[in-house]
């Protein structure tokens, strides 16, 4: 797969979104619940139809690859199986129906660590097991391109680094890795670059980095507080919930050299820590504005 | 592999990887078994004497009980093909299946193909049970089975594609209502309640008899060439002033064939163009 390339145009859950998902790496497809992230995927994979525009996978249609598990591999709900078929049965017939030979079914289940449940019927397998199982599906053919919805939902804590591990090797193995999740906290450690939406528009697209707050807070505070907070002036924007100044507009070191200019013992000096979460938030808080 | 023919292979797996096929087909086993054993038994000679009734010839005696093969088990055919559409939109199993082969015409054409594929299966598993038992029993009472006439295999192979048909039909009305328990209601009142009603008030009349012989079921028992029901006037002197009118065999294999179609490309046109949600 030499380039993924998508353009979507569609009026309602997903609105006039264009982006671009490169090979090599991992890209995080964030945003709030019902932020038209799972009905992006839908239509890039021909489950749905897109009111315009269009979703192309290496310049074509998923409709139009003729057998795409082999091509791209997908993991949408972590529901979608028959509770009365095994996780073998399950992986053997997408093999058949996407011209997959049967021989990998047992190195996928390997790969995801269900070998010992393989013969166990999907009903009786808790929510970390069928993540595991659609992940295997998604990597039954070999694909060239990832594309997974949540695939950390309802792993647990070793899970969760297990997928994180997963989703470097595949993107270092040169693969196109396509990941969403509403919780960039989840994903920050794996991905390489973000698309964030919103309400069905694009808010940011780049590297995960650029995502970092560009001012951060300072909180600040002192025994003398009300002299400290007369000494900073206007750039006193607000106060933390303990009382603490909360100061825009300068960094912590100007902060530290404004009291003690002004003989203000400080008692507490910090950049507010929120991360890339933080801007994360402010960006969904200041589109929704 | 062409795509069809993987969409096929998988469908076929999809029906044997889960439990309700070979459910279905010991429920079709058994009825079968016990409606054309009781048949055999009473329209025999010794059931015969025992009731005092006229004995029938044994032709007629062969055609009914063989022929319970697919009068009492056709529903078992229509409720799989059903079942092979409506259970993916019950379990949501839809996406990896068009993640698969997003095409829909081929997974349409590949579950129909199943779907006929089981239907001559049940159509095998019911008249083992109605050839196999029925033959012993009219055997056993004194009567001719006539297994060596060519009529009876006539009738054995018109059962065959009868039943495959009713695959068809089968997966033509899930794929059409989509849900599980609305179509599986909507076999059971009209195969079981509505469809006997109007065959029996249509014989009232000519001109009904006329219209009822369309129906599915009487379409179904003109292609085996035999049926409980168009039997009734033999079985029961009550009943003689009815009226019976039926298709010829052929006519009914494309009456039941024709329903097949419009519904196959009714729900290719409606449903199967859904977004899957």
């Amino acid at each position: 797969m030499s380039r993924l390339a998508k353009r979507y145009r569609e009026v309602l859950a997903v609105d006039d979104l264009s982006f671009t998902v490169r090979p090599g790496r991992v890209t995080g497809f964030l945003g709030p619940n019902g932020a038209g992230k799972t009905t992006t995927l839908r239509i890039v994979l021909g489950l749905a139809a897109a009111s315009s525009g269009a979703a192309t996978i290496g310049g074509r249609r998923y409709r139009d690859l003729a057998q795409p598990l082999r091509e791209v591999g997908a993991s949408l709900e972590a529901t979608s199986f028959h509770p009365g078929r095994t996780a073998r049965d399950h992986l053997r017939l997408q093999a058949t129906a996407g011209g997959i030979a049967r021989e990998r079914v047992p190195l996928v289940l390997e790969q995801v660590g269900l070998t010992a449940a393989a013969g166990r019927r999907v009903g009786g397998y808790s929510l970390g097991m069928r993540q595991r199982l659609g992940l295997a599906a998604a990597l039954l053919g070999d694909p060239g391109v990832l594309v997974l919805d949540e695939p950390i939902n309802g792993l647990d804590p070793e899970g969760i680094r297990w997928v994180r591990s997963l989703l470097r090797t595949l993107a270092a193995e040169g693969r196109t890795v396509l990941v969403s999740s509403h919780v960039l906290s989840e994903v920050e450690q794996a991905v390489d670059d973000l698309v964030v939406i919103d309400r069905g528009r694009s808010v940011y697209q780049g590297p995960v980095g650029g995502l970092a707050p560009t001012h951060p807070r300072i909180v600040v505070d002192a025994g003398r507080r009300a002299d400290l907070a007369a000494a900073l002036g206007p750039r006193v924007v607000g106060a933390a919930p303990d009382g603490a100044l909360l100061v825009e507009g300068v960094d912590a070191a100007e902060v530290g050299r404004i009291a003690f200019s002004a003989g203000i013992a400080v008692t507490h000096l910090a950049a507010e820590t929120q991360g890339l979460e933080g801007g994360f938030l402010e960006l969904i808080r200041g589109a929704g504005s | 592999m062409n795509a069809v023919g993987r969409s096929v292979a998988a469908e076929l797996l999809r029906v044997v990887s889960t439990r309700i096929w070979w459910i279905l087909g010991l429920v079709l086993l058994g009825y079968t078994a016990f409606v054309a054993a009781f048949l055999a038994f009473f329209l025999g000679d010794l059931g015969a004497a025992l009731g005092g009734g006229s004995s029938l010839p044994p032709r007629a005696v062969a055609d009914l009980v063989y022929s319970t093969a697919t009068s009492v088990g056709y529903l078992v055919p229509v409720l799989l093909g059903a079942l092979i559409v409506t259970s993916e939109h019950r379990h949501r199993t839809l996406t990896p299946t068009l993640l698969a082969e997003p095409r829909r015409g081929v997974v349409v054409t590949g579950k129909a193909i199943a779907g006929a594929a089981f239907g001559a299966l049940y159509g095998v598993v019911g008249l083992l049970a109605s050839v196999g038992l029925g033959a012993a029993v009219i055997a056993v009472g004194g009567g001719d089975p006539l297994l060596g006439s060519a009529e009876t295999w006539g009738l054995i192979l018109r059962a065959l594609l009868a039943m495959a048909l009713w695959g068809l039909v089968g997966v033509g009305l899930g794929g059409l209502v989509a849900n599980q328990v609305v179509a599986i209601v909507l076999l059971l009142v009209f195969t079981q309640f509505l469809e006997p009603i109007l065959r029996l008030v249509g014989a009232v009349w000519e001109w009904s008899a006329e219209v009822g012989k369309f129906l599915p079921g009487a379409a179904s028992d003109a292609l085996v060439g035999a049926g409980l029901f168009g039997s009734l006037g033999a079985l029961d002197p009550s009943a003689a002033g009815m009226h019976s009118a039926a298709l010829s065999w052929w006519q009914g294999g494309l009456v039941l064939a024709a329903l097949a179609a419009v519904l196959l490309v009714l729900s290719r046109a409606t449903t199967w163009r859904r977004d899957v949600a």
